[in-house]
This record gives C-alpha cells, sequence and structure tokens, in this order.
C-alpha cells in the first residue's frame, strides 16, 4: 500500500514539475531562454499581467518556486531512479541500500540548494 | 513428462532495447526511461554548482552565470531541455492513461492488437507537435538574430 502512495505522489510531483521547470526555464535561467519570458510578458500583456517578470529573481515568487521546485525534482528523479536500480539490484538488501542511499543524497542536496537559496541570492 | 527448468522472465538492461517484438509504446517507454535518466544527471549536476559557485560569492557566481554562454554548455542545455520537453509530455500521456484517461474505447483482444497509441491517434498528434513546437522554440536560441 505504502509503495501505492509513493507512485502516486510521483505521478503528482511528475505533473507539479513540468509547471515549476517551464516556470525556471522561462524565467529563472540565466541567459539561455530567457528571451521566452518577454513573448510571455507580451501575450500575457495583454491581459494586463506580468507573469514571468513577477516570478524573476528578485520578484517575491522566486524563492518559493525554487524551492518547491528543488523538492519536488528531487523526489520525482530520485523515486524515478531508485525504481530503474532496483530493477536490478540483487537482492532485497541490496535494494534496501540504494533506497537509503539515495534517500540521503536527496536530503543533501535538497538541504544544499535550499541553504545556497537562502543564505546566498546572488540571482 | 519432461521437467523443464524455470527460468524468470528477467532479462536485465538488455530487456530494454529488445525482448521480442517490440510495439512503439515499448519504445516510447524507453525513451522515456533514458531521458529521465540524462534529467536526473543534469539536475544533480546543475545543482552541485549552482550550490559550488553561488556560496563563493557574487563575482565567481557572475563568472558562472558567464561560463553558461559556452557553446558546448548549451548544447548540452538544449539537449536537457529536449529530455525534458519528451519526458513531460510522455509524462502527461502515461499519467492520463495511469488514470483511465485516453486510452479509446474498450475493444476485445483480437489479434492484430490495437494499443492505446492507434487507438487515441489524434491526442498522440496533439501530443507530438506540441513536442515538436516547444523543441523548435527552444532551438531558437542557438540563433540570437531570430529573438
Amino acid at each position: 500500500m505504502r509503495n501505492n502512495y509513493l507512485w502516486l505522489l510521483h505521478m503528482v510531483t511528475g505533473a507539479i514539475v513540468v509547471v515549476l521547470l517551464g516556470i525556471h526555464l522561462v524565467t529563472l535561467h540565466p541567459g539561455g531562454f530567457l528571451f521566452i519570458a518577454s513573448k510571455v510578458d507580451t501575450v500575457m500583456g495583454i491581459f494586463g499581467l506580468q507573469t514571468a517578470s513577477a516570478i524573476r529573481p528578485g520578484g517575491g515568487m522566486s524563492a518559493s518556486v525554487y524551492i518547491a521546485l528543488l523538492a519536488f525534482v528531487l523526489y520525482h528523479g530520485i523515486y524515478g531512479l531508485r525504481g530503474i536500480i532496483l530493477e536490478i539490484a540483487p537482492s532485497d538488501g541490496a535494494g534496501r541500500i540504494v533506497t537509503l542511499s539515495l534517500i540521503i543524497i536527496g536530503i543533501i542536496l535538497f538541504i544544499g540548494g535550499f541553504m545556497s537559496r537562502l543564505f546566498f541570492p546572488q540571482g | 513428462m519432461r521437467q523443464t527448468q524455470h527460468r524468470p522472465n528477467y532479462l536485465g538492461l538488455r530487456g530494454w532495447v529488445w525482448g521480442g517484438k517490440y510495439g512503439l509504446e515499448r519504445y516510447l517507454y524507453l525513451l522515456h526511461r533514458l531521458s529521465g535518466l540524462w534529467l536526473t544527471l543534469f539536475v544533480m549536476m546543475h545543482l552541485l554548482a549552482t550550490i559550488i559557485f553561488r556560496i563563493q560569492g557574487q563575482n565567481v557566481w557572475a563568472a558562472t552565470v558567464n561560463l553558461f554562454q559556452d557553446p558546448w554548455l548549451k548544447v548540452t542545455a538544449y539537449v536537457a531541455v529536449v529530455a525534458l520537453v519528451y519526458h513531460g509530455l510522455n509524462g502527461v500521456r502515461l499519467t492520463l492513461q495511469e488514470l483511465g484517461f485516453a486510452l479509446g474505447q474498450p475493444t476485445p483482444p483480437l489479434f492484430p492488437y490495437r494499443d492505446a497509441l492507434r487507438k487515441a491517434r489524434a491526442f498522440m498528434v496533439v501530443l507530438l507537435v506540441a513536442m515538436l513546437v516547444l523543441a523548435f522554440v527552444f532551438f531558437l536560441d542557438f540563433f540570437p538574430w531570430v529573438r
């Protein structure tokens, strides 16, 4: 039953990551894909909205979007990676070690990303 | 009676590519896995680089941001974006099908079998067009004069 909930969470986080990573690419990516942001603003400007600009670094939403993206993308990626590795794991014991290692890696990356964003907000 | 030894249906990594007569959905599944693995690796590297360079201060971070303009890094990022577009849209298809949508009308399981891709062809075409348009839009980034 627990695996069903984890799988459901994997699907839900996948849907959320599609949206948040789209926002990240449009607004936060330094220099690379930023030209899309102005087009989004142009289209949404018809309705009096500046959506892409509002969530750029320095805007009110950027830190929250970043941290939410960090949590969801790490869960989605690590759960998917775990599923693939468990298929070729030689034993249940090895599978448990893989699961534990991936959880630790995920927690370290989340804390690292969270701290760097909060305490070193360079943009 | 002749006894046959039990062999688990387990092909390991080779089974990803070939385990008999695979249909199109099986190859979409393979591509979904490969793009997912690439994205996970890319996100981890991206995250580590961001953490390491960000905490070294504004100047180092600014230099790192400039480094992202390197053509090779841009190609790597572009491959990641294409993988993301594919993985995201195929993920939407898989999620909808998992929840019982976009499977087409139920039919008797008679040969030749029709999978969900052929039953819901219009839906697949919409996803494919969206994928191509998004890949093209991101590819424009390589041509500054188009912006």
